[in-house]
């Protein structure tokens, strides 16, 4: 407004026919300017559907090894409050300790597995993990008989019956390894072996660059390139830091063993659902566990052995 | 002085510019966030831990409707049985039992509650049996090689198992029973290697809890049946990966 309404005062010659031709020239630049904003405001719009910005305390929270007990309970409490905004129910979020003297691992035997899919699902129902898109921690792998070439496994089966004739089924999921080659890419050490041997990832550190996806070679790494949805109905309270706690957008998450299960003594959730009994898992330093029994006395073999990732997950034919 | 032509081209231009992109950010004609396949949520009976079965000690447990397992309801008492062979000595299945293989089906590890399965009957009444059920009555070992009920069954007392020594078992003792036959077998599920364990594997925790046998196996016919499987991953842009060609290595 004001260059203009100087502008006579500025220019002691002015005219009318100068101050008309500065009037058409006001209405013309500010139509030009008003559309230019509108076009910055609109821009700009996509902002207001912004809703969860990352809380303060979420922001400034340390690496979970760095934190102290009364820190640790802040940061669960949190969470809780977190999910129930979210999901209308107030969770139980714990953080077990790895205990002493117990490493586990897991046998699956492949003479067994009919191919159901039953822990693909009972694992998503267990771990939180998105519906759509779908996020699934196993791959059952329809594999043709005589071969273990992987390249030749689909997961995308669809047969109206399993087992099929002349197939066997091999579901592959994190392998837990001892050398794990995802641990060692992370630029921020936002993941990490447990000494259960587990390896787990701290959701609220990882910064989603998507190296360790690379890094795995048994493809266990699944990222979140979308806020997960996750029906209100089917959301499992019962959860634990690692573990199965609603992930946020642009993070990386995988199979932790059912970490919220096995510390507190119980069986992995896809090894309950197995309607076979394929699936075998225990602590393998007891001599008596089942899982210990498997690896003394069954022909176990890994996946992948010449890379040198020593997994904790080991698979079987039995008669 | 009469504006140039040059002039009002260019603010016609740059209006013209801005109104575009003023309209492609309301409208979000670019930048919008992909949006991936929308995916039906899963059936929580394929996560279910139920097996499709019950044992009689299971159904005893549950205070189930045991009645089909009642022999004399339909044979007679102290009448030792005789089961109808062909020419060839082979035993001649009778379809009766298929009932009795049915009352300790759970068919709610399979069919949900909410959607019941709807049952057909022919033109005569009878019950028109689904595929995934249609199996035979009777099919023990390779071809069928135990198909004799007597190997079993005693013929004295048919509410009772009979073992190779001559111990008489209950119906619900079938562990102790199999194990006759199945030695390694058993061996194996006492370890906790062969079937399912539910509960805890830390004992200390909690209890680790067996199957029987025939919380899995029809000991009729423990071939196990051909399953229909949960349903396939979705790709997170709805395009099967093998319709994509991806898996095409060459």
């Amino acid at each position: 407004m004001n260059p203009n309404q100087n502008s006579p005062q500025n220019d002691s010659k002015s005219s009318v026919e100068e101050r008309d031709i500065n009037r058409r020239g006001f209405l013309r630049k500010s139509l030009t300017g008003a559309t230019g904003l509108a076009a910055l405001a609109a821009s700009l719009s996509p902002l207001k559907d912004l809703d969860s910005f990352t809380s303060v305390e979420a922001f400034l929270q340390k690496h979970y090894r760095e934190l102290s007990l009364e820190e640790l309970t802040e940061v669960l409490a949190r969470i809780e409050s977190e999910v129930e905004r979210e999901y209308g129910l107030r969770p139980h979020v714990k953080d077990l300790k790895p205990m002493d003297g117990v490493e586990f691992a897991y046998a699956l035997n492949l003479t067994r597995c009919i191919g159901c899919r039953k822990c693909v699902h009972a694992c998503v129902e267990e771990n939180n993990q998105s519906r759509s898109p779908e996020i699934q921690y196993i791959r059952v792998l329809k594999m043709p008989n005589g071969t273990f070439d992987l390249e030749q496994g689909d997961h995308h089966y669809d047969s109206e019956t399993v087992p099929e004739d002349g197939s066997y089924y091999m579901p592959v999921q994190c392998h837990q390894c001892k050398k794990p080659p995802c641990v060692k890419v992370c630029p921020v050490e936002a993941t990490w072996q447990e000494s259960d041997g587990i390896t787990v990832v701290d959701y609220d550190w990882c910064i989603g660059c998507r190296y360790c996806q690379a890094a795995c070679p048994y493809g266990a790494r699944q990222f979140n390139f979308v806020k997960p949805s996750i029906p209100k109905d089917r959301i499992n309270p019962e959860m634990s830091y690692l573990g199965n706690r609603p992930r946020s957008v642009g993070v990386v998450e995988k199979c932790h063993f059912c970490i919220q299960r096995t510390r507190a003594g119980r069986y992995p959730a896809c090894l309950e659902a197995c309607p076979t009994g394929a699936r075998k898992f225990g602590n393998v330093l007891d001599p008596d566990s089942e899982i210990s029994y498997v690896l003394k006395n069954k022909r176990v073999f890994v996946l992948k052995e010449e890379i040198g990732t020593l997994p904790r997950f080991f698979y079987y034919f039995d008669t | 002085m009469a504006t140039s032509p040059s002039k009002i081209t260019t603010t016609v231009f740059w209006s013209v510019a801005f109104l575009i992109l003023a309209a492609c950010f309301l409208l979000e004609l670019w930048g919008k966030p992909r949006i991936p396949t929308l995916v039906k949520v899963e059936d929580p009976i394929a996560a279910d831990v139920a097996l499709p079965r019950y044992s009689v000690a299971e159904l005893i447990a549950l205070d189930e409707d045991t009645s089909g397992l009642d022999c004399y309801a339909c044979h007679e008492e102290n009448e030792p049985v005789t089961p109808f062979r062909n020419e060839a000595g082979e035993i001649i299945l009778s379809s009766d039992h298929r009932d009795l293989v049915f009352s300790r089906l759970n068919c709610k590890a399979c069919h949900p509650e909410e959607s019941p399965y709807e049952l057909d009957w022919d033109n005569d009444g009878n019950t028109i049996i689904p595929e995934e059920h249609a199996h035979l009555t009777i099919s023990h070992g390779p071809g069928g090689t135990n198909n004799d009920c007597m190997i079993c069954h005693d013929s004295e007392n048919l509410a009772v198992l009979k073992t190779k020594t001559g111990e008489r078992l209950k119906p619900e003792q079938s562990n102790q029973f199999c194990r006759d036959c199945h030695g390694p077998k058993y061996r194996d599920w006492e370890i906790g290697i062969h079937g399912r364990l539910n509960g805890y594997w830390d004992e200390s925790a909690g209890q680790r809890l067996k199957k029987d046998c025939t919380s899995c196996h029809d000991p009729h016919y423990p071939a196990f049946f051909p399953y229909a499987p949960a349903r396939a991953p979705i790709p997170m842009h709805g395009s099967n990966h093998k319709e994509a060609g991806d898996l095409q290595h060459p």
